[in-house]
Protein backbone atom coordinates (compact mmCIF):
# COMPACT_ATOMS: atom_id res chain seq x y z
CA UNK A 1 0.00 0.00 0.00
CA UNK A 2 0.92 3.25 -0.76
CA UNK A 3 2.27 5.34 1.84
CA UNK A 4 0.09 8.70 2.19
CA UNK A 5 2.10 11.56 1.10
CA UNK A 6 2.78 14.35 3.62
CA UNK A 7 1.54 17.04 1.30
CA UNK A 8 -0.92 20.11 2.42
CA UNK A 9 -3.62 18.60 1.23
CA UNK A 10 -3.68 14.64 0.93
CA UNK A 11 -6.14 12.83 -1.14
CA UNK A 12 -8.99 10.91 -0.25
CA UNK A 13 -7.82 7.97 -0.86
CA UNK A 14 -4.94 8.81 1.80
CA UNK A 15 -7.61 10.00 4.03
CA UNK A 16 -9.20 6.93 3.73
CA UNK A 17 -6.17 4.91 4.02
CA UNK A 18 -5.57 6.09 7.26
CA UNK A 19 -8.97 5.54 8.50
CA UNK A 20 -9.00 1.81 7.51
CA UNK A 21 -5.38 1.23 9.11
CA UNK A 22 -7.30 3.07 12.59
CA UNK A 23 -10.55 0.71 12.02
CA UNK A 24 -9.65 -2.68 10.38
CA UNK A 25 -8.96 -4.41 13.56
CA UNK A 26 -12.00 -3.69 14.89
CA UNK A 27 -13.93 -4.67 11.76
CA UNK A 28 -12.08 -7.65 12.05
CA UNK A 29 -13.25 -8.88 15.25
CA UNK A 30 -16.98 -7.22 14.71
CA UNK A 31 -16.65 -9.84 11.80
CA UNK A 32 -15.07 -12.79 13.38
CA UNK A 33 -17.73 -12.35 16.11
CA UNK A 34 -20.15 -13.23 13.32
CA UNK A 35 -18.84 -15.37 10.58
CA UNK A 36 -17.02 -18.76 10.90
CA UNK A 37 -14.62 -18.79 8.32
CA UNK A 38 -11.45 -17.12 8.26
CA UNK A 39 -11.92 -16.56 3.66
CA UNK A 40 -15.68 -15.39 4.37
CA UNK A 41 -13.71 -12.49 7.06
CA UNK A 42 -11.49 -11.62 4.21
CA UNK A 43 -14.42 -11.01 1.54
CA UNK A 44 -16.55 -9.00 4.02
CA UNK A 45 -14.27 -7.16 5.23
CA UNK A 46 -12.95 -5.93 1.52
CA UNK A 47 -16.51 -5.88 0.38
CA UNK A 48 -17.42 -3.66 3.07
CA UNK A 49 -14.31 -1.36 2.86
CA UNK A 50 -15.45 -0.92 -0.77
CA UNK A 51 -18.57 0.17 -0.16
CA UNK A 52 -17.29 2.53 2.57
CA UNK A 53 -14.80 3.82 -0.25
CA UNK A 54 -17.62 4.69 -2.59
CA UNK A 55 -20.10 5.92 0.11
CA UNK A 56 -17.56 8.68 1.32
CA UNK A 57 -19.92 11.28 0.60
CA UNK A 58 -22.33 9.71 2.67
CA UNK A 59 -20.63 9.40 5.86
CA UNK A 60 -21.24 12.37 8.72
CA UNK A 61 -17.75 13.09 9.75
CA UNK A 62 -18.75 14.36 12.48
CA UNK A 63 -19.60 10.83 14.36
CA UNK A 64 -16.90 8.02 14.83
CA UNK A 65 -15.99 5.87 11.62
CA UNK A 66 -16.62 2.79 13.28
CA UNK A 67 -20.12 2.46 14.16
CA UNK A 68 -20.80 3.50 10.60
CA UNK A 69 -18.63 0.59 8.99
CA UNK A 70 -19.71 -2.12 11.55
CA UNK A 71 -23.11 -0.82 10.13
CA UNK A 72 -22.19 -1.76 6.49
CA UNK A 73 -20.48 -4.89 7.51
CA UNK A 74 -24.15 -5.96 9.70
CA UNK A 75 -25.86 -5.16 6.99
CA UNK A 76 -23.92 -7.34 4.42
CA UNK A 77 -23.68 -10.14 7.06
CA UNK A 78 -27.74 -9.66 7.21
CA UNK A 79 -27.35 -9.47 3.03
CA UNK A 80 -25.47 -13.24 3.37
CA UNK A 81 -27.79 -14.61 6.04
CA UNK A 82 -30.56 -14.34 3.32
CA UNK A 83 -28.63 -15.56 0.10
CA UNK A 84 -27.21 -18.85 2.09
CA UNK A 85 -27.69 -18.67 6.25
CA UNK A 86 -24.36 -21.03 6.29
CA UNK A 87 -20.81 -20.24 7.87
CA UNK A 88 -22.41 -17.63 9.97
CA UNK A 89 -22.90 -17.14 13.92
CA UNK A 90 -25.81 -15.65 15.61
CA UNK A 91 -26.45 -12.64 13.34
CA UNK A 92 -30.27 -11.09 14.88
CA UNK A 93 -30.72 -7.68 14.88
CA UNK A 94 -30.62 -7.50 18.55
CA UNK A 95 -27.27 -9.38 18.58
CA UNK A 96 -25.68 -6.97 16.27
CA UNK A 97 -26.91 -4.47 18.52
CA UNK A 98 -25.90 -5.89 21.56
CA UNK A 99 -22.48 -6.57 19.70
CA UNK A 100 -22.49 -3.00 19.25
CA UNK A 101 -22.89 -1.85 22.66
CA UNK A 102 -20.07 -4.30 23.61
CA UNK A 103 -17.65 -2.61 21.21
CA UNK A 104 -18.49 0.93 22.21
CA UNK A 105 -17.76 0.18 25.70
CA UNK A 106 -13.91 -1.61 24.76
CA UNK A 107 -13.45 1.02 22.76
CA UNK A 108 -13.86 3.36 25.75
CA UNK A 109 -11.53 2.16 27.80
CA UNK A 110 -8.22 3.81 27.80
CA UNK A 111 -5.57 2.55 25.40
CA UNK A 112 -3.53 3.80 21.76
CA UNK A 113 -5.05 1.50 19.77
CA UNK A 114 -7.27 -1.80 19.03
CA UNK A 115 -4.15 -3.88 19.62
CA UNK A 116 -3.13 -2.39 22.70
CA UNK A 117 -6.66 -2.98 24.01
CA UNK A 118 -6.39 -6.71 23.16
CA UNK A 119 -3.44 -6.58 25.61
CA UNK A 120 -5.61 -6.33 28.96
CA UNK A 121 -7.53 -9.15 27.61
CA UNK A 122 -4.35 -11.51 27.06
CA UNK A 123 -3.23 -10.50 31.00
CA UNK A 124 -6.97 -11.60 31.59
CA UNK A 125 -6.34 -14.99 29.88
CA UNK A 126 -3.96 -15.60 31.93
CA UNK A 127 -5.68 -14.90 35.21
CA UNK A 128 -7.98 -17.61 33.84
CA UNK A 129 -8.11 -21.06 35.73
CA UNK A 130 -5.80 -23.41 33.94
CA UNK A 131 -8.35 -25.68 32.98
CA UNK A 132 -10.32 -23.15 31.30
CA UNK A 133 -6.98 -21.67 29.94
CA UNK A 134 -6.10 -24.85 27.96
CA UNK A 135 -9.66 -25.16 26.62
CA UNK A 136 -8.99 -21.32 25.14
CA UNK A 137 -5.53 -22.40 24.19
CA UNK A 138 -6.86 -25.66 22.14
CA UNK A 139 -9.40 -24.25 20.34
CA UNK A 140 -8.44 -21.14 19.35
CA UNK A 141 -4.73 -20.97 19.79
CA UNK A 142 -4.54 -24.69 17.62
CA UNK A 143 -8.11 -24.24 16.02
CA UNK A 144 -8.84 -27.69 17.12
CA UNK A 145 -12.69 -29.18 17.22
CA UNK A 146 -14.34 -29.42 20.70
CA UNK A 147 -14.28 -33.32 20.17
CA UNK A 148 -10.48 -33.37 19.69
CA UNK A 149 -10.54 -30.84 22.69
CA UNK A 150 -12.07 -32.81 24.70
CA UNK A 151 -10.15 -36.25 23.84
CA UNK A 152 -7.04 -33.79 24.76
CA UNK A 153 -8.41 -32.81 28.51
CA UNK A 154 -10.15 -35.92 28.74
CA UNK A 155 -13.46 -34.56 29.70
CA UNK A 156 -17.12 -34.85 27.19
CA UNK A 157 -17.92 -32.72 24.45
CA UNK A 158 -20.61 -30.99 26.32
CA UNK A 159 -17.95 -30.30 29.30
CA UNK A 160 -16.02 -28.64 27.21
CA UNK A 161 -18.30 -26.50 25.74
CA UNK A 162 -19.56 -25.28 29.33
CA UNK A 163 -16.16 -24.91 30.20
CA UNK A 164 -15.46 -22.57 26.72
CA UNK A 165 -18.94 -20.68 27.94
CA UNK A 166 -17.68 -19.63 31.06
CA UNK A 167 -13.89 -19.03 29.93
CA UNK A 168 -15.72 -15.92 27.85
CA UNK A 169 -17.83 -14.87 30.40
CA UNK A 170 -14.92 -14.71 32.90
CA UNK A 171 -12.99 -12.80 30.57
CA UNK A 172 -15.76 -10.66 30.13
CA UNK A 173 -16.09 -10.20 33.83
CA UNK A 174 -12.29 -9.58 33.63
CA UNK A 175 -12.25 -6.82 31.20
CA UNK A 176 -14.39 -4.35 33.33
CA UNK A 177 -16.09 -2.61 30.32
CA UNK A 178 -17.65 0.77 31.09
CA UNK A 179 -21.49 -0.24 31.33
CA UNK A 180 -20.78 -3.63 31.86
CA UNK A 181 -21.90 -4.61 35.25
CA UNK A 182 -18.51 -6.46 36.17
CA UNK B 1 3.37 -22.42 8.35
CA UNK B 2 0.19 -21.05 9.90
CA UNK B 3 -2.32 -22.83 11.26
CA UNK B 4 -5.16 -20.80 10.04
CA UNK B 5 -6.20 -22.66 8.14
CA UNK B 6 -6.83 -24.65 11.69
CA UNK B 7 -8.29 -21.79 13.06
CA UNK B 8 -11.79 -21.08 11.37
CA UNK B 9 -13.61 -21.41 15.11
CA UNK B 10 -14.08 -24.93 15.87
CA UNK B 11 -15.02 -24.01 19.13
CA UNK B 12 -18.12 -21.95 17.64
CA UNK B 13 -20.62 -24.82 16.51
CA UNK B 14 -23.64 -24.57 17.94
CA UNK B 15 -22.80 -22.69 21.08
CA UNK B 16 -24.28 -19.92 19.81
CA UNK B 17 -27.82 -20.40 19.65
CA UNK B 18 -30.68 -18.49 17.28
CA UNK B 19 -32.28 -16.17 19.38
CA UNK B 20 -36.04 -15.57 18.57
CA UNK B 21 -36.30 -11.43 18.67
CA UNK B 22 -39.77 -11.40 19.75
CA UNK B 23 -39.31 -13.98 22.79
CA UNK B 24 -35.46 -13.37 23.65
CA UNK B 25 -34.90 -11.72 26.88
CA UNK B 26 -32.57 -8.70 27.40
CA UNK B 27 -30.59 -10.63 29.64
CA UNK B 28 -30.29 -13.77 27.15
CA UNK B 29 -29.53 -11.11 24.17
CA UNK B 30 -26.79 -9.78 26.37
CA UNK B 31 -24.87 -13.23 27.30
CA UNK B 32 -25.24 -13.81 23.28
CA UNK B 33 -23.61 -10.69 22.32
CA UNK B 34 -21.17 -10.85 25.27
CA UNK B 35 -20.06 -14.16 24.20
CA UNK B 36 -19.74 -13.76 20.39
CA UNK B 37 -18.21 -10.53 21.21
CA UNK B 38 -14.94 -12.63 23.39
CA UNK B 39 -15.19 -14.96 20.58
CA UNK B 40 -14.68 -12.13 18.25
CA UNK B 41 -11.64 -10.98 20.20
CA UNK B 42 -10.19 -14.46 21.02
CA UNK B 43 -10.36 -15.36 17.22
CA UNK B 44 -8.61 -12.15 15.99
CA UNK B 45 -5.57 -12.43 18.73
CA UNK B 46 -4.98 -16.19 17.23
CA UNK B 47 -5.65 -15.68 13.65
CA UNK B 48 -5.18 -11.81 12.86
CA UNK B 49 -1.64 -11.30 13.22
CA UNK B 50 -0.18 -7.53 10.92
CA UNK B 51 0.98 -9.66 8.09
CA UNK B 52 -2.32 -10.79 7.86
CA UNK B 53 -3.88 -7.42 8.46
CA UNK B 54 -1.33 -6.02 6.26
CA UNK B 55 -2.42 -8.29 3.61
CA UNK B 56 -6.38 -7.13 3.48
CA UNK B 57 -5.01 -3.65 3.41
CA UNK B 58 -2.70 -4.37 0.36
CA UNK B 59 -5.97 -5.74 -1.76
CA UNK B 60 -8.26 -2.80 -0.29
CA UNK B 61 -5.99 -0.57 -1.67
CA UNK B 62 -5.47 -2.53 -5.01
CA UNK B 63 -8.98 -2.51 -5.31
CA UNK B 64 -9.24 0.87 -4.98
CA UNK B 65 -6.67 1.98 -7.01
CA UNK B 66 -8.27 -0.09 -10.08
CA UNK B 67 -11.82 1.44 -9.25
CA UNK B 68 -9.78 5.24 -9.20
CA UNK B 69 -8.32 4.18 -12.59
CA UNK B 70 -11.58 3.08 -14.39
CA UNK B 71 -13.21 5.85 -12.66
CA UNK B 72 -10.88 7.97 -15.79
CA UNK B 73 -12.58 6.39 -18.24
CA UNK B 74 -16.06 6.87 -16.78
CA UNK B 75 -16.77 10.89 -18.07
CA UNK B 76 -19.00 9.65 -21.25
CA UNK B 77 -20.62 13.03 -22.25
CA UNK B 78 -17.26 14.05 -24.24
CA UNK B 79 -16.96 10.24 -25.82
CA UNK B 80 -18.81 11.53 -29.14
CA UNK B 81 -16.55 14.43 -29.90
CA UNK B 82 -13.27 11.82 -29.43
CA UNK B 83 -11.96 11.73 -32.95
CA UNK B 84 -12.59 8.51 -34.35
CA UNK B 85 -9.16 7.23 -34.57
CA UNK B 86 -8.34 7.61 -30.83
CA UNK B 87 -11.84 5.81 -29.85
CA UNK B 88 -10.45 3.05 -32.06
CA UNK B 89 -6.69 3.44 -29.98
CA UNK B 90 -9.01 3.21 -26.94
CA UNK B 91 -11.46 0.46 -28.10
CA UNK B 92 -8.07 -1.51 -29.15
CA UNK B 93 -6.63 -1.01 -25.41
CA UNK B 94 -9.52 -2.22 -23.60
CA UNK B 95 -9.35 -5.18 -26.28
CA UNK B 96 -6.01 -6.29 -25.06
CA UNK B 97 -6.98 -5.41 -21.19
CA UNK B 98 -10.30 -7.74 -21.74
CA UNK B 99 -7.80 -10.42 -23.23
CA UNK B 100 -5.40 -10.36 -20.48
CA UNK B 101 -8.05 -10.90 -18.25
CA UNK B 102 -8.47 -14.31 -18.17
CA UNK B 103 -4.28 -14.93 -18.29
CA UNK B 104 -4.62 -13.14 -15.16
CA UNK B 105 -7.34 -15.32 -14.10
CA UNK B 106 -5.46 -18.85 -15.18
CA UNK B 107 -2.42 -17.74 -13.46
CA UNK B 108 -4.41 -17.50 -10.41
CA UNK B 109 -6.32 -20.37 -10.58
CA UNK B 110 -3.25 -22.46 -10.97
CA UNK B 111 -1.71 -21.04 -7.81
CA UNK B 112 -5.10 -22.07 -6.16
CA UNK B 113 -5.32 -25.37 -7.54
CA UNK B 114 -1.30 -25.87 -6.61
CA UNK B 115 -2.57 -24.23 -2.43
CA UNK B 116 -5.49 -27.08 -2.59
CA UNK B 117 -3.26 -29.81 -4.04
CA UNK B 118 -1.04 -29.39 -1.36
CA UNK B 119 -3.15 -29.56 1.43
CA UNK B 120 -3.70 -33.60 0.28
CA UNK B 121 -0.82 -34.06 -1.27
CA UNK B 122 1.42 -35.95 1.51
CA UNK B 123 5.13 -36.32 2.26
CA UNK B 124 7.21 -33.82 -0.09
CA UNK B 125 11.11 -32.46 -0.19
CA UNK B 126 12.33 -29.60 -1.18
CA UNK B 127 15.79 -28.81 -1.60
CA UNK B 128 16.89 -24.82 -1.30
CA UNK B 129 19.50 -22.90 -2.61
CA UNK B 130 20.13 -19.23 -1.23
CA UNK B 131 22.64 -17.60 -3.94
CA UNK B 132 24.50 -14.46 -5.14
CA UNK B 133 25.08 -13.04 -8.49
CA UNK B 134 28.24 -13.76 -9.78
CA UNK B 135 31.00 -11.27 -8.44
CA UNK B 136 28.98 -11.89 -5.14
CA UNK B 137 31.43 -14.67 -4.07
CA UNK B 138 32.08 -13.07 -0.37
CA UNK B 139 28.03 -13.59 0.30
CA UNK B 140 27.98 -17.73 0.91
CA UNK B 141 25.72 -19.64 -1.08
CA UNK B 142 23.91 -22.00 1.47
CA UNK B 143 21.84 -24.62 1.08
CA UNK B 144 18.20 -25.93 3.12
CA UNK B 145 15.87 -28.86 2.49
CA UNK B 146 12.41 -28.44 3.65
CA UNK B 147 10.18 -31.63 4.42
CA UNK B 148 6.24 -30.90 4.34
CA UNK B 149 3.80 -33.44 5.57
CA UNK B 150 0.71 -30.71 5.46
CA UNK B 151 0.13 -27.21 7.02
CA UNK B 152 0.40 -28.34 10.04
CA UNK B 153 3.76 -30.57 9.91
CA UNK B 154 6.71 -29.00 8.68
CA UNK B 155 10.94 -28.64 8.96
CA UNK B 156 13.43 -26.76 7.56
CA UNK B 157 17.01 -27.38 8.01
CA UNK B 158 19.52 -24.63 6.62
CA UNK B 159 23.21 -24.32 6.74
CA UNK B 160 24.48 -21.16 8.49
CA UNK B 161 27.13 -19.39 7.10
CA UNK B 162 29.19 -20.11 10.84
CA UNK B 163 28.85 -23.50 9.97
CA UNK B 164 26.04 -24.28 11.73
CA UNK B 165 22.80 -25.56 11.01
CA UNK B 166 19.39 -23.68 11.91
CA UNK B 167 16.10 -25.89 12.12
CA UNK B 168 12.85 -24.57 12.56
CA UNK B 169 9.92 -26.58 12.15
CA UNK B 170 5.43 -26.84 12.86
CA UNK B 171 3.95 -30.08 14.69
CA UNK B 172 1.11 -30.52 16.23
CA UNK B 173 1.84 -28.17 18.83
CA UNK B 174 2.77 -25.49 17.03
CA UNK B 175 5.90 -23.66 15.95
CA UNK B 176 9.54 -24.22 16.91
CA UNK B 177 12.93 -23.74 16.75
CA UNK B 178 16.04 -25.50 17.74
CA UNK B 179 18.26 -22.60 19.06
CA UNK B 180 21.77 -22.08 18.83
CA UNK B 181 22.40 -23.74 22.64
CA UNK B 182 20.53 -26.90 21.70
CA UNK B 183 17.50 -25.83 23.28
CA UNK B 184 13.74 -25.75 21.50
CA UNK B 185 12.05 -22.93 21.46
CA UNK B 186 8.31 -22.81 20.78
CA UNK B 187 6.73 -19.81 19.51
CA UNK B 188 3.76 -18.26 20.77
CA UNK B 189 0.57 -19.32 18.85
CA UNK B 190 -0.84 -15.76 18.99
CA UNK B 191 2.14 -14.07 17.64
CA UNK B 192 3.84 -14.59 14.12
CA UNK B 193 6.55 -16.77 13.38
CA UNK B 194 9.36 -14.88 12.80
CA UNK B 195 9.76 -15.35 9.10
CA UNK B 196 13.51 -13.67 8.65
CA UNK B 197 16.87 -14.86 9.68
CA UNK B 198 19.83 -12.26 10.18
CA UNK B 199 22.58 -14.57 8.66
CA UNK B 200 25.38 -11.58 9.62
CA UNK B 201 26.34 -11.64 5.69
CA UNK B 202 22.52 -11.50 4.53
CA UNK B 203 19.14 -11.64 5.65
CA UNK B 204 17.27 -14.62 4.29
CA UNK B 205 13.22 -15.79 4.00
CA UNK B 206 12.51 -18.94 5.51
CA UNK B 207 9.24 -19.78 4.72
CA UNK B 208 7.94 -23.15 3.30
CA UNK B 209 6.35 -23.44 -0.46
CA UNK B 210 3.32 -24.00 0.78
CA UNK B 211 2.87 -20.85 2.84
CA UNK B 212 4.49 -18.80 0.39
CA UNK B 213 2.11 -20.11 -2.14
CA UNK B 214 -1.02 -18.26 0.14
CA UNK B 215 0.98 -15.04 0.08
CA UNK B 216 0.75 -14.52 -3.57
CA UNK B 217 -3.04 -13.73 -3.81
CA UNK B 218 -2.66 -10.04 -2.56
CA UNK B 219 0.67 -8.56 -2.57
CA UNK B 220 1.51 -10.33 -6.56
CA UNK B 221 0.08 -9.76 -9.73
CA UNK B 222 0.20 -13.40 -11.70
CA UNK B 223 0.58 -14.13 -14.99
CA UNK B 224 0.52 -17.27 -16.61
CA UNK B 225 3.36 -17.96 -18.85
CA UNK B 226 4.06 -20.83 -21.65
CA UNK B 227 4.43 -24.32 -19.79
CA UNK B 228 8.63 -25.31 -19.77
CA UNK B 229 10.23 -28.25 -19.69
CA UNK B 230 12.78 -28.80 -16.56
CA UNK B 231 15.77 -30.48 -16.84
CA UNK B 232 14.93 -33.34 -14.12
CA UNK B 233 12.07 -34.20 -16.28
CA UNK B 234 12.32 -33.40 -20.31
CA UNK B 235 9.46 -35.06 -20.91
CA UNK B 236 6.89 -32.95 -18.97
CA UNK B 237 5.76 -29.57 -19.79
CA UNK B 238 5.29 -27.71 -16.46
CA UNK B 239 2.86 -24.99 -15.75
CA UNK B 240 4.54 -21.79 -15.78
CA UNK B 241 3.27 -18.34 -13.40
CA UNK B 242 5.30 -15.16 -13.25
CA UNK B 243 4.29 -13.28 -9.51
CA UNK B 244 5.51 -9.78 -9.71
CA UNK B 245 4.96 -7.58 -6.30
CA UNK B 246 1.76 -5.48 -6.80
CA UNK B 247 3.88 -2.33 -4.25
CA UNK B 248 7.75 -2.68 -4.77
CA UNK B 249 8.40 -1.87 -0.83
CA UNK B 250 9.21 -4.08 1.62
CA UNK B 251 11.63 -7.15 2.28
CA UNK B 252 9.35 -9.28 0.14
CA UNK B 253 10.99 -10.57 -3.26
CA UNK B 254 10.35 -8.55 -6.06
CA UNK B 255 9.55 -11.55 -8.44
CA UNK B 256 8.26 -15.03 -8.08
CA UNK B 257 8.61 -17.82 -10.85
CA UNK B 258 6.84 -21.16 -10.43
CA UNK B 259 6.32 -24.48 -12.50
CA UNK B 260 3.78 -26.57 -11.70
CA UNK B 261 3.58 -30.05 -12.18
CA UNK B 262 0.28 -29.85 -14.65
CA UNK B 263 -1.02 -33.38 -13.30
CA UNK B 264 -1.00 -33.08 -9.66
CA UNK B 265 -0.65 -29.17 -9.35
CA UNK B 266 1.63 -29.31 -7.02
CA UNK B 267 4.93 -26.88 -6.90
CA UNK B 268 7.71 -28.35 -8.54
CA UNK B 269 10.38 -25.01 -8.87
CA UNK B 270 10.05 -22.37 -7.34
CA UNK B 271 12.43 -19.08 -7.21
CA UNK B 272 12.74 -15.81 -5.53
CA UNK B 273 14.15 -13.42 -6.72
CA UNK B 274 15.12 -10.23 -5.18
CA UNK B 275 16.15 -6.75 -7.04
CA UNK B 276 20.08 -5.98 -7.05
CA UNK B 277 19.18 -2.02 -6.43
CA UNK B 278 17.50 -3.79 -2.91
CA UNK B 279 20.77 -4.92 -2.04
CA UNK B 280 22.63 -1.62 -3.31
CA UNK B 281 20.28 0.63 -0.74
CA UNK B 282 22.23 -0.79 2.56
CA UNK B 283 25.43 -1.11 3.57
CA UNK B 284 26.66 -3.71 1.75
CA UNK B 285 27.62 -1.38 -1.16
CA UNK B 286 30.33 -0.48 1.18
CA UNK B 287 31.52 -4.37 1.32
CA UNK B 288 32.08 -3.60 -2.73
CA UNK B 289 33.77 -0.57 -2.50
CA UNK B 290 36.55 -2.46 -0.66
CA UNK B 291 37.19 -5.09 -3.07
CA UNK B 292 40.49 -4.47 -5.88
CA UNK B 293 39.53 -2.50 -9.02
CA UNK B 294 38.01 -4.45 -11.44
CA UNK B 295 35.43 -6.34 -9.27
CA UNK B 296 33.59 -3.38 -8.63
CA UNK B 297 31.51 -4.56 -11.56
CA UNK B 298 28.14 -5.39 -9.59
CA UNK B 299 28.28 -8.86 -11.27
CA UNK B 300 32.20 -9.05 -10.72
CA UNK B 301 34.90 -10.21 -13.19
CA UNK B 302 34.10 -13.59 -15.12
CA UNK B 303 35.42 -16.42 -14.10
CA UNK B 304 37.50 -18.53 -15.91
CA UNK B 305 35.09 -20.36 -18.86
CA UNK B 306 32.09 -18.97 -17.31
CA UNK B 307 29.06 -18.30 -19.46
CA UNK B 308 27.93 -14.93 -18.09
CA UNK B 309 23.79 -14.29 -18.19
CA UNK B 310 22.99 -11.74 -19.66
CA UNK B 311 20.64 -11.03 -16.86
CA UNK B 312 22.78 -11.12 -14.57
CA UNK B 313 21.71 -14.71 -13.40
CA UNK B 314 24.30 -16.81 -11.80
CA UNK B 315 24.46 -20.28 -13.94
CA UNK B 316 23.04 -22.86 -12.59
CA UNK B 317 20.24 -20.49 -11.74
CA UNK B 318 18.57 -20.00 -14.84
CA UNK B 319 15.69 -20.95 -16.47
CA UNK B 320 15.19 -24.97 -17.66
CA UNK B 321 16.58 -25.40 -20.82
CA UNK B 322 18.91 -22.53 -20.84
CA UNK B 323 21.23 -23.53 -17.91
CA UNK B 324 21.27 -26.02 -14.89
CA UNK B 325 19.39 -26.32 -12.08
CA UNK B 326 20.51 -25.75 -8.66
CA UNK B 327 23.43 -28.07 -8.29
CA UNK B 328 22.39 -30.97 -5.99
CA UNK B 329 25.05 -31.46 -3.17
CA UNK B 330 27.25 -34.55 -3.43
CA UNK B 331 27.20 -35.45 -0.06
CA UNK B 332 23.16 -35.78 0.26
CA UNK B 333 21.20 -38.47 -0.84
CA UNK B 334 17.38 -37.16 -0.89
CA UNK B 335 16.35 -40.85 -1.05
CA UNK B 336 18.11 -41.82 1.79
CA UNK B 337 15.19 -41.68 4.86
CA UNK B 338 16.99 -39.53 7.93
CA UNK B 339 18.85 -41.25 10.72
CA UNK B 340 18.72 -40.34 13.89
CA UNK B 341 21.87 -38.23 14.75
CA UNK B 342 21.96 -37.45 11.22
CA UNK B 343 19.45 -34.32 11.51
CA UNK B 344 21.65 -32.10 12.69
CA UNK B 345 24.21 -31.22 10.51
CA UNK B 346 22.71 -32.24 7.53
CA UNK B 347 26.07 -32.67 5.32
CA UNK B 348 28.45 -31.50 7.24
CA UNK B 349 29.62 -27.83 7.56
CA UNK B 350 30.10 -26.00 4.53
CA UNK B 351 33.90 -26.18 2.60
CA UNK B 352 35.97 -23.87 4.52
CA UNK B 353 36.45 -21.74 1.69
CA UNK B 354 33.08 -20.87 2.08
CA UNK B 355 32.11 -17.73 3.93
CA UNK B 356 33.91 -16.11 7.27
CA UNK B 357 33.25 -18.65 9.72
CA UNK B 358 35.55 -18.58 12.89
CA UNK B 359 34.61 -17.61 16.76
CA UNK B 360 33.80 -14.66 15.97
CA UNK B 361 30.83 -14.84 13.52
CA UNK B 362 27.81 -13.71 15.17
CA UNK B 363 25.69 -16.75 15.25
CA UNK B 364 21.77 -16.08 12.96
CA UNK B 365 19.48 -14.64 14.94
CA UNK B 366 15.58 -14.12 14.08
CA UNK B 367 14.77 -10.44 13.30
CA UNK B 368 11.26 -9.58 15.25
CA UNK B 369 9.14 -7.75 12.07
CA UNK B 370 10.07 -7.52 8.64
CA UNK B 371 13.55 -6.19 8.13
CA UNK B 372 15.03 -3.02 6.68
CA UNK B 373 17.18 -3.55 4.07
CA UNK B 374 17.03 0.43 2.73
CA UNK B 375 17.70 1.94 6.12
CA UNK B 376 20.95 -0.48 6.22
CA UNK B 377 19.43 -1.96 9.79
CA UNK B 378 19.87 -5.70 7.98
CA UNK B 379 21.95 -7.51 5.90
CA UNK B 380 21.05 -7.38 2.23
CA UNK B 381 18.60 -10.28 1.15
CA UNK B 382 19.98 -12.98 -1.05
CA UNK B 383 19.88 -12.67 -4.63
CA UNK B 384 17.94 -15.80 -5.85
CA UNK B 385 16.63 -18.37 -3.64
CA UNK B 386 15.52 -21.66 -5.49
CA UNK B 387 13.20 -24.72 -4.48
CA UNK B 388 13.48 -27.81 -6.33
CA UNK B 389 11.10 -30.62 -5.61
CA UNK B 390 13.42 -33.69 -5.31
CA UNK B 391 12.08 -37.21 -4.10
CA UNK B 392 10.87 -37.41 -0.29
CA UNK B 393 11.90 -40.42 1.54
CA UNK B 394 9.70 -41.68 4.14
CA UNK B 395 9.25 -39.80 6.87
CA UNK B 396 9.72 -40.68 10.56
CA UNK B 397 6.54 -40.61 12.35
CA UNK B 398 8.27 -37.90 14.95
CA UNK B 399 9.66 -36.15 12.27
CA UNK B 400 8.44 -32.92 12.69
CA UNK B 401 8.82 -32.87 16.39
CA UNK B 402 11.55 -30.86 17.78
CA UNK B 403 12.89 -33.30 19.78
CA UNK B 404 14.16 -35.53 16.68
CA UNK B 405 16.61 -32.74 15.71
CA UNK B 406 18.34 -31.99 18.63
CA UNK B 407 21.70 -32.55 18.88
Amino acid sequence: MTPPKHGPHPSASEVFEILVRQNGDMLTAFLRSLVKRSDLVDDLFQETMLIAWRRLDDYDRSRPFGPWLRGIAGNLVLAHRRQSGRDLLNCDPAILEGLEKCIRNFESTPADSFRDRLQQLRLCMDKLPERMRDVIDLGYGRGMLVREIAIAVDAGAEAVKKRIQRARQLLMDCLQLPGEAP
Amino acid sequence: MNNSNRNDHNVDGDMFPETDDSKASEEQVKHVASQQFIHGLLSFIHSDDESRQNRRYERLMEAIDQEESLAILKPRRIYWRIPSAIAAGILLMLTVIFLSIPTEQSAYAMVQASIDASESAGDRRYEVLITHKPGNEQFQDLHAIIDIRDNNHVVIRADTPDGGQLVVGHNDEGRWAIRQDGMIERFRPDRAWPKWINLGDSTVLVESVDDLLRRLDGYYRLTQGEPEQLDDNQELLYERVTAELIKREGPDPERIELWIDPATHIVQRMELRWPSQQRNRDNSIRQYDSLPQGELDPNGPPRPGERRDPNGRPPHMGRPGQDRPPPRREQHDPNKPPRPGEHHNLDGPPPPHHGRQGPDRPPPRFIDGPPRFGEGRHPPPPDVIVFNRVEAPGFPQDWFDPERHVK
